[in-house]
């Protein structure tokens, strides 16, 4: 990026630091700002500063907020009986649109990988045990992803949370809409044809 | 357009972008391969059982020009018994690390691709440890850095009386007295009931060792001769070795606490 000033070059260089941000796609994103209202780069500049500065974790459920707790947690009209696990927050999201689920959260901020080296210290497990010794949760739904690593997540949850007498359970496995049953692997349509259902 | 087929098992995916996926693979005709997989992290994607990690596959893959893709592929086997137990899958883990770590990219091994996949199948039926033991025993030897276990590594006398030593830098076991010159380097003291374990791993085959009862004592002293023979001729440690130790420790701190 020699062509450029070394301003826009270090612009240019931080974007492409982005995850999903190629070369091109920084220099495209660089020259817009530069060329757009001085008002729009400094929006976009607080938004990251104040974002930055003001997001923590919830103290409850370790999901992202603003505020000491977050929305979720905040809310009274919630059902504090059920807990639905979940790696990252953008899952806590994904739930919340289907509104079918008026639980609590946990969020684990990653899930158990031999490969990486990560374990059960590096997640907030040691917050989720705190939270389960309370008492007051009688269902964890473990919503991990049906991948390897979720997998491993939610045996090992579940092999500390059963003895402590709450009720285990593990979002279903399915086929989903769109989806063909001719490319459906092995464990998802064994796992589909267990968990069948009447049609009412 | 330049197409070719194999058999693989997926090592590795990782994610790119938002829907696609790199996967590192070890295939029957070709060894390990780096592929992308487009479109594979789609919820509706037909490809998207058969890339997952631990899973034997048919590829169709498209040669690109500097990295190939995935054309098609049909799952050809998924280990379901390994995702029913920690153990699985953190030693279904190791043994993987293992492949994709010892092996070079383009250079098949039919052999290692056979023992891989019968012991993905054994760690689903008998003692994960174990079966993950002589797994590793196996692929070092097949790799080439198979331990001398027949004579001392160092003075080519046999291997006699029941205190032993191990030396990866003399590859192999080492008698009693060479164990005493060679103290300074890195060596681990065993018994002969760990040497003659490793024989017996080595010998049979994997669906063989459910019959081999071995004793806590020896699992820790195999324990710590692969793991010396790995790092030293591999050149790094491995991760999820790190992560099982740091489990079992974990374990134990909260049963000592109860």
């Amino acid at each position: 990026m020699k062509y450029y000033g070394a301003s826009i070059t270090r612009l240019i260089d931080e974007l492409a630091g982005l995850p999903g941000v190629g070369p091109k796609s920084a220099q495209r994103m660089a020259l817009y700002l530069l060329n757009a209202p001085a008002q729009v780069t400094q929006n976009l500049a607080n938004a990251m500063l104040e974002a930055r500065k003001n997001i923590r974790y919830c103290s409850v459920c370790s999901n992202l907020t603003d505020t000491q707790l977050c929305q979720i947690c905040s809310d009274p009209r919630r059902n504090r009986d059920i807990l639905c696990i979940v790696e990252e927050p953008k899952d806590v999201s994904a739930i919340e649109k289907v509104r079918g689920f008026k639980g609590m959260y946990h969020v684990l901020h990653g899930a158990i990988s031999p490969r990486d080296n990560i374990g059960p210290d590096e997640l907030t497990v040691k917050q989720l045990l705190k939270r389960l010794q309370e008492g007051t949760i009688k269902e964890v739904i473990l919503a991990t992803n049906p991948n390897l690593e979720g997998e491993a997540t939610s045996l090992f949850l579940s092999q500390i949370i059963k003895p402590m007498g709450i009720k285990v359970t593990r979002l279903a496995y399915g086929l989903p809409m769109g989806a063909s049953v001719e490319y459906a692997d092995e464990v998802t349509l064994t796992r589909a044809l267990e968990g069948r259902r009447e049609i009412e | 357009m330049k197409l070719y087929k194999t058999d693989a098992l997926v090592l590795r995916n990782l994610s790119r972008g938002d829907i696609d996926q790199l996967l590192v693979l070890f295939s029957l005709e070709y060894g390990k391969l780096k592929v992308m997989a487009h479109g594979s992290r789609k919820i509706t994607s037909r490809k998207r059982g058969a890339v997952q990690p631990l899973t034997l596959t048919r590829f169709l893959i498209h040669k690109g020009r500097y990295l190939d893709s995935v054309r098609q592929c049909e799952e050809l086997e998924s280990f379901p018994e390994l995702f029913l137990r920690m153990d699985r899958i953190c030693y279904a883990s190791y043994a993987v690390e293992l492949i994709e770590n010892s092996t070079v990219e383009g250079e098949a091994n039919q052999v290692l691709f056979a023992v891989l996949v019968e012991t993905l199948r054994q760690l689903g039926r008998g003692d994960p440890e174990i079966i993950a033991r002589a797994f590793a025993l196996k692929l070092i030897t097949l790799v080439g850095y198979k331990p001398v276990l027949d004579l001392c590594a160092k003075c080519r006398k046999n291997l006699t009386g029941k205190a032993l030593a191990f030396s990866p830098p003399a590859g192999g076991f080492l008698c009693a007295d060479c164990a005493r010159e060679n103290s300074e380097n890195q060596m681990v003291m065993c018994h002969r009931g760990t040497l003659e374990t490793i024989k017996l791993m080595l010998a049979w085959e994997l669906s063989k060792l459910g019959q081999l009862k071995v004793d806590s004592g020896t699992r820790g002293e195999l324990y710590y001769v692969l793991k010396l023979h790995l790092e030293y001729h591999l050149g790094y440690r491995c991760a999820t070795e790190m992560f099982i130790d740091k489990l079992r420790n974990r374990n134990n701190r909260y049963n000592t606490k109860s």
